[in-house]
């Protein structure tokens, strides 16, 4: 009974995790030259769009990003939610069918990282006007190094993802491909 | 029609991007009060945030605390110096004080003129600080039920930190000064002054300037004597901000967008990651 709620509850982990533990974490002198933000439950919900299927993945960003977005609510609802279920729902389509390894898994999280960071950025920049950093100064402050630490955490999570996430019906799915 | 299944899930993108972007457009600026499902939704996220934070602070507390062993006893040997210098000033303050009572009523001041500078101060802990780098907020454990009302601003020890965006029963989100912008609808600017020279000097801090870290400080005009090194006060001007609360020092001061006025950058006194306890500034009601 337990092993079906495991998943919303490691991923509720992970989001308080991220807005309490995180910003101890990592070094004071990386957060203010560069911003590093890990992107831990765009994580969970990558892996579990890669290994289970992808409107799993999609519903799993939207309920985690509205949580995001209420919780903190800075300048507008929906962004958050908006950015996690389309890049979990796109990273579960593009990697749908594979048995992802390692270095695929990796790939896909990195792409979904960058997507995820210049969707957010792209809402906030253009669609909203409420910030004035330039994209490039971003991408390369902002984008490249979260991605790297997400992709740390990532290869941290690799295994419990795998053991809890793919279930018998998946990997006999896979196979019969 | 709806034979090939790609054609099903573009309409779904699209509804669904429709309705995100009206969502969004809707809810940009300012909105009046929460409505019940998100302050249910965040009352509960925040009561979870509160009983892992003290654990999460005394393991980031302990790494912290070895690698600074050393620096602390210099810290300590200042601070006690610097706290018999202000003994001896809270003598000299106290008997001003006094001084400034018996002329006050001599001269027949009214109560609301009296109690206008008699800030409270309340301490709040920071449980939260938002994931996001481009929505600066973090959330405090002061609600609507402990007093705290809208745009009430909040400092730390060494300056101020942002102002109350959002209240909810039992939390706040504050806003921090990193989040300013003149173009956002959900940022309010701060009218300045500077510390000694508060009937004389003038300028409003609207922006944060991410790539450099300072705050962007427009409308001074051009006879004002500010220079480098000044120290930036709030000027309780704009009704907003209460009187008084430091912000930062002038870096640099050069020539305005329109050629009409000048730019000053301030640095700001008031680091803004690793909060741990902040006061809310909670000015007396105004009869």
């Amino acid at each position: 009974m337990m092993r079906r709620y495991i998943v919303p509850l490691a991923l509720f982990v992970c989001f308080i995790v991220e807005g309490t533990l995180m910003e101890w974490i990592i070094p004071g002198l990386w957060q203010s030259q560069i911003y590093v933000v890990p992107h831990l439950v765009l994580t969970c919900v990558l892996y579990v769009a890669l290994f289970q299927n992808r409107y799993l993945g999609l519903a799993y960003g939207l309920a985690f990003g509205i949580l995001q977005d209420v919780n903190y609510y800075g300048h507008a609802l929906g962004v958050h939610s908006f950015s996690m279920g389309l890049v979990g729902y796109a990273v579960g389509l593009a990697f749908r069918g594979s048995r992802p390894g390692l270095v695929t898994c990796m790939l896909a999280m990195a792409i979904g990282n960058l997507f995820y960071d210049a969707l957010v950025y792209g809402i906030y920049a253009f669609f909203l006007h409420v910030t004035r950093a330039t994209p490039e100064w971003t991408f390369v402050r902002q984008m490249l190094p979260s991605m790297l630490i997400s992709l740390l955490f990532a290869l941290l999570l690799y295994v419990p993802a795998r053991k809890w996430l793919e279930t018998r019906q998946t990997t006999r799915q896979q196979e019969e491909k | 029609m709806f034979k090939w299944l790609g054609n099903k899930r573009l309409i779904v993108l699209m509804f669904g991007i429709i309705f995100f972007f009206a969502l969004m457009g809707l809810t940009l600026g300012d909105r009046n009060g929460a409505s019940w499902p998100e302050k249910f939704i965040k009352d509960t996220v925040s009561w979870v945030q509160g009983l892992i934070y003290r654990p999460t602070r005394y393991i980031a507390g302990f790494f912290e605390d070895l690698s600074r062993l050393t620096v602390l006893y210099e810290e300590n040997r200042e601070l006690k110096m610097t706290l018999a210098q202000y003994a001896k000033d809270t003598a000299r303050l106290n008997d001003l004080e006094a001084q400034n009572e018996r002329l006050k009523e001599a001269l027949g001041f009214t109560e609301r003129q009296r109690q206008m500078n008699n800030y409270k101060y309340r301490i709040a802990e920071v449980y939260a600080a938002s994931p996001d780098p481009f929505d600066n907020t973090v959330v405090i454990n002061l609600g609507e039920k402990d007093g705290i009302k809208e745009n009430m601003a909040v400092m730390s020890v060494d300056g101020l930190i942002g102002r109350v965006s959002r209240v909810f029963p039992f939390h706040s989100n504050v806003q921090l000064l990193t989040d300013l912008d003149d173009r956002s609808n959900s940022s309010k600017a701060i009218a300045v002054t500077i510390k000694g020279k508060e009937n004389e000097s003038f300028g409003i801090i609207e922006s944060y300037d991410r790539e450099k870290g300072l705050l962007v400080m427009n409308k001074i005009p051009r006879t004002d004597e500010m220079t480098v090194g000044d120290v930036v006060v709030t000027s309780g001007l704009g009704q907003l901000f209460p009187r008084g609360i430091e912000i930062g020092e002038v870096v640099s001061r050069d020539e305005g967008e329109f050629g009409i006025t000048h730019t000053a950058l301030v640095k700001p006194f008031a680091s803004f990651t690793h909060l741990r306890e902040v006061f809310v500034v909670e000015v007396p009601e105004l009869r």
